[in-house]
């Protein structure tokens, strides 16, 4: 008797094995490229918006910039114009203007203010109602 | 097979096309990409690179106290670009709003912006009429009239028209300490330093220029992330003055001019112990904000560059030699011969007759004749010593350009009058700061010090501050005990008998000299030209400050005491006040009350230190304890008078 000890399969019953495993491969393979594709559309659209808003937040910084400088200009100009009010001729013509009784203080009666950091909190536990501490010099 | 083999010809000869296609655009990119690289990377770089030109701002001029002096004002230029200023009706609206808020004439403004082309000469000679993109309109407009246009011309829609930001040295305090200053000007774009401080400390508060590459968009936007360009700011100064004494001189100088209407005046005042100048000032003066009311007679700083004969100023100085070398005591008596002494073949004069007077008596006086016969028992190169110690003929360290050593002859040039007059202040001339220095070691035990006017300098940026350096100072006595002797001596100077009574400030002991020299005009000595000064310092014991005050050619008087003397007095009053230094019997009251110790009778020494001090103030001399040393002589020298024996 001729015996054959192994499974005998049909030829189109082995296509259909390797048919149903090639096709689940192909969609696993179009599933990963998918993600990968979604993975890097979205790192290039977080790329756009993060250089979009490094533009956006450039052109701001851009425009404060501008608008400090403005700023800037304008302080030193009122610097200028207080150092310019501030001369003694300037003083002394507004003092004769508007006929102001003033004398030249005397030695002993000129004192002054003197706000020392250092010694704030120290200041501030003889001191709370927080007013300069004038000292004499 | 025939139609097999012309598909197969075909094909090849496709693909040989291709080949021949491909390899074009291989030769052709070489070309592009190799050959001409170079020359086209440029011509790229050149369209998406700009370059920003940026300088910071010169440096600020401040005083002691942190004052501005100089600064720099923000202001703006306007030009136009008349391609873009539109047709003649804009044009018109344009020049007609520049015109009202600049204050020139509409006409001239049209017609920038309309002339709309230029003529270029080309290489080959011939010419060309090209665009023209600029047409300066105003320059050094100020900040808020240059907004306020700016604003009016958007409203209005007007084009081309544009406004460069720029900034004008400004020296907010006008006149004050103007010829120490200085000023700039401007040729073409460079900022030229013409005098003063600007001039000798350009290269530090020079700006520097820096230049910035970078990538930009279409729109001229950078493309890459970064940092502002900035230019870097030059170096902030900080003088040794303080604006209000300034303020205080220069006002007393004003009346002072009104009054006497000399040729000019000058003042300097220094703190004796460290050479800082406090104040410094001349007459006439200009300010530097006005161009056209400028006169350049004014700019000169005659205090530093200017040379005068020191007359009697010079007294204290050689008979303090004298002293030291133990020559004479402040008791030695000297035989003033009623006014005339003729000495070398020429006769010495004294403005009033003299008899016998002590060393004292003749600085008390300002006699010539014995200042002469104290000089020659010094002997020549004893004199020369003295006033060379003391700083004549040397730079007194004070950085101003050009600052003038003055005149003083080497010992081999000098011929047998030279020790008769040099020691009363003839026949050598000196810088008033050179005098000043001379007095400032007088009043500092004789430590001659260099003075200073710049006190530190700051970096703009970091706020790192570095003090200028000062020299050690040198020490002109030999004996410790000449600097009480000779201050002893010229207390008496303001004191009643003096030359200077004027001089004078109540409640405080004044030590100084004055001084008249006569003006050296075409070869001889004026009689109606003459420079009348007083030098002095104050508390004299404690000297604050040394002031000089000087007057060229005054009117109506020109005695040094009766000219200089108030206008000394003032300027030391009310800047003692200012400095907040106790007046001289107050100090000596408080020295009373220290050293009283208690005891019964303590209400009876009170009443007698009160009583004594009274009396002291009545008789014209004050109660002030004078501080010297356990081991200085008591300094009691006072003018001896005595009429010449017949």
């Amino acid at each position: 008797m001729n015996l054959q000890a192994r499974e005998i399969k049909s030829r189109k019953q082995v296509r259909r094995s390797a048919g149903r495993h090639s096709g689940g491969f192909g969609l696993l393979a179009i599933f990963h490229l998918l993600i990968m594709a979604a993975i890097l559309f979205f790192i290039v659209n977080y790329r756009i918006s993060l250089r979009d808003d490094i533009s956006r937040l450039g052109r701001e910084a851009d425009h404060l910039k501008k608008e400090l400088h403005r700023y800037d200009r304008e302080m030193e100009h009122l610097k200028l114009k207080k150092e310019n009010l501030c001369r003694w001729s300037y003083i002394r013509q507004k003092i004769v203007a508007y006929n102001l009784p003033l004398v030249y203080p005397e030695p002993g009666q000129v004192r002054v203010v003197v706000i020392d950091r250092k010694s704030r909190s120290a200041a501030d536990i003889y001191n709370p109602s927080g007013k300069m501490m004038v000292t004499k010099r | 097979m025939i139609r097999n083999n012309t598909i197969a010809t075909r094909i090849k000869l496709f693909a040989a096309f291709a080949f021949f296609l491909f390899m074009l655009v291989i030769a052709r990119l070489y070309h592009v990409q190799v050959t001409r690289h170079d020359e086209l990377f440029s011509r790229a770089k050149e369209q998406y690179t700009a370059v920003v030109k940026t300088q910071g701002k010169r440096g600020e001029i401040f005083d002691y106290n942190s004052n501005l002096l100089v600064g720099n004002i923000p202001c703006s230029t306007i030009i136009a670009d008349p391609v873009e200023t539109g047709d003649n009706e804009q044009c018109e609206k344009a020049a007609k709003i520049l015109s009202a808020a600049l204050g020139l004439p509409e006409k001239d403004i049209f017609k920038e912006l309309t002339q709309k082309t230029r003529t270029k000469r080309l290489d080959d000679g011939t010419t060309r009429e090209i665009p023209r993109r600029y047409a300066f309109i105003a320059k050094e407009i100020p900040l808020p009239e240059s907004e306020k246009l700016q604003e009016k011309l958007r409203d209005e829609k007007i084009k081309g028209i544009y406004f460069q930001e720029t900034t004008k040295r400004y020296y907010p305090k006008n006149e004050l300490l103007a010829n120490i200053l200085g000023f700039t000007s401007i040729d073409r774009d460079k900022i030229v330093a013409v005098l003063g401080i600007e001039k000798s400390f350009n290269t530090v508060i020079s700006p520097v220029k820096t230049e910035d590459v970078y990538e930009r968009a279409r729109d001229g936007a950078p493309l890459t992330l970064q940092s502002s360009p900035k230019g870097k700011d030059g170096i902030n100064i900080y003088l040794t003055v303080r604006e209000p004494i300034q303020a205080i001189m220069e006002e007393e100088l004003d009346k002072f001019m009104e009054k006497w209407r000399p040729r000019a005046a000058y003042a300097i005042m220094a703190e004796p112990e460290t050479g800082n100048i406090l104040a410094i000032a001349q007459r006439p003066t200009f300010n530097p904000n006005s161009r056209d009311s400028m006169n350049a007679d004014a700019w000169r700083s005659r205090i530093t560059e200017d040379v005068f004969e020191p007359g009697s100023t010079m007294k204290p100085i050689a008979i303090s030699g004298a002293i030291d070398a133990g020559v004479v005591s402040p008791n030695t008596l000297f035989d003033c011969e009623s006014g005339h002494w003729f000495y070398g073949g020429k006769i010495l004069r004294d403005s009033h007759p003299l008899g016998m007077l002590s060393v004292a008596g003749i600085i008390q006086k300002s006699s010539n004749i014995g200042t002469a016969k104290i000089a020659l028992m010094m002997g020549e190169q004893r004199l020369y010593d003295t006033l060379r110690r003391f700083g004549f003929g040397q730079y007194t360290g004070i950085p101003m350009k050009p600052e003038t050593r003055g005149q003083f002859r080497p010992l081999k040039r000098w011929d047998k009058l030279s020790i008769t007059r040099f020691p009363i202040g003839q026949g050598i001339s000196c810088s008033p700061v050179q005098l000043v220095r001379a007095y400032c070691a007088l009043a500092n035990g004789g430590n001659l010090v260099d003075l200073r006017l710049v006190d530190r300098i700051e970096h703009p940026e970091t706020g790192m501050t570095m003090k200028y350096p000062a020299k050690k100072p040198i020490q002109v006595f030999k004996n410790p005990a000449t600097h009480n002797k000779i201050i002893g001596m010229m207390k008496l100077v303001t004191r009643e008998g003096g030359t200077a009574t004027k001089a004078a400030v109540p409640g405080y002991e004044v030590a100084g000299k004055t001084g008249t020299s006569q003006k050296f005009i075409d070869g001889a000595y004026s009689q109606s030209k003459f420079f009348a000064s007083f030098i002095g310092f104050v508390p004299a014991d404690n000297p604050r400050f040394v002031l000089l005050v000087t007057a060229d050619e005054p009117n109506d008087a020109h005695y040094g005491g009766t000219v200089g003397g108030p206008l000394f007095k003032a300027i030391a009053e009310r800047t003692l006040k200012y400095m907040n230094i106790p007046p001289d019997n107050e100090i000596a009251d408080a020295d009373a009350k220290k050293s009283r110790k208690p005891s019964s009778n303590s209400e009876e020494h009170t009443r007698t230190t009160t009583v004594k001090t009274e009396s002291r103030q009545k008789t014209g001399t004050s109660a002030t304890t004078p501080r010297r040393t356990s081991s200085a002589p008591k300094n009691n020298y006072d003018g001896v008078y005595v009429p010449k024996k017949k």
